[in-house]
């Protein structure tokens, strides 16, 4: 398995988001179950979406985000690896040779601007807005209510080794190993949640599974996603919210 | 006759035996109270660390110890073990006062125990579930439910009852918000009070 860590700069600066705490606090959120896992619910496929020759991680995750709400919804949605490039070049200027200096990565937050002013995988996003990454219980609130979490890590150096389970060992026994490591960020789409972990597409799998001592110490960059992909006028969210309650609930997007 | 300045008379000092002193007793009170923390006999939150938390913010907030010994400053040469013992203590106050989820806090610790719901409890989980569904279509509220979730056990209740929260709430269509809080809230009154912080394993995920 070829990885591409680093394609993901951490966001600079974050303002153009609005945060979701402050939603939070407007709205009283509908209570998150204890387990919610929207990757379980299909069967679907994940392309690499060209992150395992680029770092187009940040492009990749929103693409895989479009195939699970379009298997959790029924909708098509096509799209192919020269389209996630053709969005990378769009918005960082990579010329299209595999680790030049154009192949740079992206921060998370000029890709999701560029998404609601432009568009990426063919269409724009209505909003986005911030998640506390510190506070897990406004993650899953998060998750719960937009199916979804465009999360961001520093890869700590022992990732590839740990294969499909991302974990941190217990504080006194950690290592620089462990350590999460910003010249290593990545993005990916987190689509479910337990009392003991998150579940994770990314790199043409959703098998990854992080702890959340790993999520603790290593995200650092998370959002949630309105568009029409998602719900619809004459369509439901597919965890059940019509419009018209997310409307009410998202006043402040 | 001229005047001579006046004698200022000299004070007599008299220093009394340690174990008479005020000093003596409140710096072994502060070397014991150390030593029970350090060993663990006093747990925090619990009555006994509310207690000295209380004494030794009392002693501190009144500045006792140190006014003794600025006092006695001539004296004794032991007044940096009091102001010692006056940091010591309140060092103490505040470690075992303070509040446990300040907006810095970590969040709740996980336990590390695991009941599993599918092994061989499974049928009696799934009776009891159904039940407890059918209490809830009828009416029943999510305190009788907990009560009941009680007297069946952490093994058959507690599972039985993560799985109609996970039902409730997890199902396509949200519940009316207070509702769904209210479901949230007797599972997690059941895992703290009963089930110990321990996580269910179902079908469902880790709940």
């Amino acid at each position: 398995m070829i990885c591409i860590p680093g394609g993901r700069r951490r966001s600079r600066d974050t303002r153009s988001a609005v945060p979701f705490a402050r939603y939070l606090a407007k709205a009283e959120l509908d209570a998150a179950p204890p387990a919610r896992d929207y990757l379980g619910e299909t069967t679907t496929t994940f392309p690499w979406w060209g992150n395992d020759r680029v770092g187009d991680c940040t492009i990749a995750a929103l693409y895989d985000r479009r195939v699970l709400l379009a298997a959790l919804t029924g909708e098509p949605f096509a799209s192919t690896t020269a389209a996630a490039l053709a969005d990378y070049t769009a918005i960082g200027g990579f010329d299209g040779t595999p680790g030049d200096p154009t192949d740079h990565g992206l921060e998370p937050i000029n890709v999701l601007a560029h998404a609601q002013a432009v568009g990426i995988a063919g269409s724009k996003i209505a909003g986005y807005a911030r998640l506390n990454f510190d506070d897990q219980g406004e993650m899953r609130a998060a998750l719960n209510l937009f199916c979804c979490v465009y999360a961001g890590a520093g890869l700590p150096k022992n990732a590839d080794e740990q294969g499909y389970l991302w974990d941190m060992p217990p504080i006194a026994q950690r290592t620089e190993l462990d350590a999460p490591d910003p010249d290593r960020g990545h993005m990916f789409l987190i689509g479910g949640y337990d009392r003991l972990g998150w579940s994770i597409v990314t790199w043409a799998s959703s098998k990854y599974r992080a702890s959340n001592a790993w999520v603790e110490e290593c995200v650092d960059e998370a959002y949630v996603i309105i568009d029409d992909a998602l719900v619809r006028g004459d369509r439901p969210a597919p965890n059940g919210f019509d419009l018209e309650r997310l409307r009410f609930d998202l006043a402040a997007l | 006759m001229p005047e001579t300045a006046p004698t200022v008379p000299t004070a007599t000092v008299i220093a009394k035996p340690g174990p008479r002193t005020t000093e003596f007793w409140l710096t072994l009170l502060v070397v014991l109270i150390s030593q029970a923390y350090a060993v663990g006999l006093v747990g925090a939150g619990t009555p006994l660390d509310k207690g000295l938390s209380f004494v030794a913010g009392a002693l501190a907030a009144y500045g006792y110890a140190g006014a003794r010994a600025s006092v006695k400053g001539t004296v004794h040469a032991a007044s940096a073990v009091i102001r010692a013992a006056a940091v010591g203590l309140l060092a103490i106050a505040l470690l075992h006062a303070a509040p446990a989820c300040g907006p810095n806090q970590p969040g709740p610790v996980i336990g590390t125990t695991v009941i599993d719901c599918t092994g061989q409890n499974a049928s009696a989980v799934a009776t009891l579930f159904a039940d407890f569904k059918a209490k809830l279509t009828g009416g029943g509220s999510w305190a009788l439910i907990e009560a009941d979730a009680k007297s069946a056990g952490v093994a058959i209740g507690g599972c039985a009852l993560a799985l109609l929260v996970q039902d409730y709430l997890g199902n396509r269509g949200a519940p009316p918000r207070a509702e769904g809080n209210a479901a949230r809230a007797a599972l997690e009154d059941f895992r703290a009070k009963v089930a110990g912080g321990a996580t269910f394993k179902t079908a469902a995920g880790n709940l």
